[in-house]
């Protein structure tokens, strides 16, 4: 019985595994580092197994064959052969062969030109990022990257606490994020769309709501998106948002938080100048409605229990709608 | 004869023998016990004195518990001004109920408790300073005497501890006492003066300022802030062994209408000098907060906007210091929805940073017409 239910629930979780959606997926690549660890990954997965099926068959002949098989198997050859010139020939490859496929040393870069540079920060527990335009001004926001594709970009990955480590498997391996380290990563999109990604390394309590996503755009609706992020927040164009926007800036939210254009320039939180046009909240913890925005500023601590923000228990609904709307506004 | 048949009596040892005659004695005086407590022939009554004999195990265990408990307590300069002119106010609106006026005979009701309350010009010939902190903050068990109503505030205990130590040093009869004079503009509609009294004996009024820098003044104050301060004292989610009995007494319309009448009042106090490297680090961090201590700027919240927040300028540097640095403790006023948020915030602070933002608040001068 047990055994049974055991097996039917191993049964079930493949399964759900084969449903899985690959937006968050290795095996799905979508950029060049990822194909190559995807197809690195296919070649050991299957000379692997082929190796598991000769030492099997191997074994079976040693417990079921007649004593003539038997003879060969113990001869001394067997062991020169398999046993020693087999395993130094297969593992020397297999060496070269990664080396070669992940191009170990190798610069990504594109006819010599500079990489675009994007800085990631980790953070308790979103993604600090930081695009610096062509005339070197630092466009931040979060918890979401644009890549042109097509193009190499590097990434520079540093922690403002605790250990963590970047992983966007769509895109490539994962690599940490060191506290007094600057860590670089390249990676290249090949095909637009969305995909996910998550802290891989175990940063404290709410570890599992610290994730992110890739948005990956032709070059042109990547510059075109990087000049709307750069632009200030639009100005609140009725009533509720304009209470909206007082609250903001009344009641401390502009303590910790940017909003560009106005006097809020705190920098200890997430930068909310474009928050309205992200995928997500609360990195992506959370859908992007305005619903889901006042529930995080009056719930927080339940939803991301110590996270750094206060709960803003003191909002009547009136007030919690109009703040909500503004910032859900601010596309 | 068979061996069998032989009955033999086996001697108990002489140890054997004090073992069997303890177990008499001690079964003997459990069960004197019991009979005597069922029996009620004990007088609980209060106006029968313990014998000598309880009266000398009841010291001696007392003693040692005091001494024992406050070892380790950490003494504080008590020859303070604020500590003990705050004190000498608590003790006449608390501690004078039942100890009495120093040097006079105690009111007659209280000096037929069991144990009679103390005159407490004698306390520190009897105690050091640390037990009488120890005292008044944790009670005494079967005498009458209470721990100090709000939880986590020590430094309030500090200033009745400093009020006794200037009372030992004076003598009750040196002890200056001021004639309570009425307050400015008391004739408001409908007040009576105890209240009023209670409040203005502390936090001064429009003529006299506030007793000691540890009290805030409350000009300044918007009314909805300084009603919910009060209704939190009241329902004793905002902690203080001072405030709470006093609010406790208040009615809604007492509430509403002493919170009037300090809105109306003009402030005495002038803004407080610092050094210029005290007031520029106290400045920075009130308009640009500490970003690395994730520490976001006082303005950000301080600044007028909602009336529930209070305004800092034109308070006491001291006033502010020991507020901040009570938010620094781990559990205090940790309740929604707005001391949760000072709660979180506050705990980012250092000790310095605190001592210098509180210098540049009390540095700047009132702001009027703040929102009602």
């Amino acid at each position: 019985m047990n055994l049974l239910l055991r097996t039917s629930m191993i049964g079930a979780t493949g399964i759900s595994l084969g449903a899985c959606s690959t937006s968050q997926s290795a095996l799905s690549p979508t950029g060049e580092q990822a194909e190559r660890i995807n197809t690195l990954f296919w070649v050991m997965t299957i000379g692997g197994g082929l190796i598991l099926l000769l030492v099997c068959i191997l074994a079976a002949i040693a417990i079921f064959g007649g004593s003539q098989w038997r003879q060969r198997l113990a001869g001394e050859n067997l062991i020169k052969w398999l046993g020693i010139a087999f395993p130094v020939v297969v593992l020397s490859v297999l060496l070269t062969y990664g080396f070669l496929v992940l191009r170990a040393g190798a610069t990504s870069t594109q006819d010599g030109a500079e990489n675009l540079r994007i800085a990631v920060s980790g953070e308790l527990w979103w993604w600090r990022v930081t695009y610096t335009d062509a005339d070197g001004n630092r466009i931040e926001t979060a918890n979401e990257i644009h890549l042109p594709v097509g193009q190499p970009v590097t990434l520079e990955l540093t922690t403002a606490d605790v250990i963590h480590s970047f992983w966007a498997p769509n895109l490539a391996g994962k690599l940490d994020m060191i506290p007094g380290r600057t860590n670089e990563l390249t990676v290249t999109a090949k095909v637009p769309g969305v995909t996910r990604g998550q802290c891989a390394e175990y940063c404290g309590g709410a570890h599992a709501f610290m994730s992110f996503h890739v948005v990956a755009q032709s070059p042109e609706d990547f510059t075109t998106w990087l000049a709307e992020e750069a632009s200030p927040a639009i100005e609140p164009a009725d009533a509720v948002l304009t209470r909206g926007k007082d609250l903001f800036l009344g009641t401390g939210c502009g303590g910790c938080h940017a909003v560009r254009g106005t006097a809020a320039t705190g920098s200890i939180g997430p930068d909310l100048t474009h928050v309205g046009s992200r995928r997500s909240l609360a990195a992506a913890t959370l859908p992007n409605t305005a619903e889901a925005i006042a529930d995080f500023i009056a719930n927080n601590q339940h939803i991301k229990p110590e996270n750094k923000m206060p709960t803003y228990a003191m909002f009547s609904e009136t007030q919690l709608r109009d703040l909500s709307a503004y910032l859900e506004s601010l596309r | 004869m068979p061996k069998s048949d032989v009955v033999k009596v086996r001697q108990l040892t002489r140890w054997q023998r004090i073992g069997v005659a303890s177990l008499f004695v001690a079964g003997a005086l459990f069960l004197g016990g019991i009979v005597f407590i069922l029996s009620g022939i004990y007088n609980i009554g209060a106006a029968r004195e313990h014998w000598s004999a309880t009266n000398f195990i009841i010291t001696i265990l007392r003693d040692r518990s005091i001494s024992v408990a406050s070892n380790g307590v950490e003494v504080p300069n008590l020859n303070d001004s604020d500590l003990y002119l705050l004190g000498a106010q608590l003790y006449d609106g608390g501690c004078n109920t039942c100890h009495g006026v120093p040097g006079r005979q105690l009111n007659p009701v209280y000096r037929n408790m069991l144990p009679q309350p103390p005159d407490l010009s004698g306390a520190f010939s009897d105690y050091s300073a640390r037990e009488l902190f120890w005292i008044v903050n944790n009670g005494l068990k079967y005498t009458g005497m209470p721990a100090w109503p709000g939880e986590g505030r020590s430094d309030e205990v500090w200033s009745v501890v400093a009020h006794l130590a200037k009372l030992h040093e004076l003598g009750p009869d040196n002890e200056p006492r001021q004639e309570p004079t009425l307050p400015v503009g008391k004739d408001i509609a409908g007040l009576g003066t105890l209240p009023l009294e209670n409040c203005v004996r502390c936090h001064g009024d429009g003529k006299t300022g506030t007793v000691s820098a540890l009290v805030p003044q409350l000009q300044n104050l918007s009314l909805p802030y300084l009603v919910r301060a009060l209704e939190e004292y009241r329902a004793g989610t905002r902690s203080s062994g001072i405030m709470e009995p006093i609010a406790y007494e208040m009615t809604d319309a007492e509430i509403e209408r002493l919170t009037r009448y300090y809105a109306d009042l003009p402030s005495v106090q002038s803004p407080a000098a610092a050094s210029p490297a005290l007031l520029e680090r106290g400045r920075e961090i009130a308009e640009q907060g500490i970003p690395e201590q994730d520490l976001p700027r006082c303005s950000s919240c301080h600044n007028g906007t909602d009336p529930q927040i209070p305004r800092l300028e034109n308070q006491s540097a001291r006033y502010l210091d020991n507020q901040l640095n009570l938010w620094r403790e781990t559990s205090y006023r940790d309740t929604l929805p707005y001391g949760s948020l000072m709660a979180n915030i506050g705990k980012r602070m250092t000790q310095d940073d605190a001592r210098a933002v509180s210098a540049w608040y009390a540095s700047l001068p009132p702001v009027r017409g703040v929102p009602q």
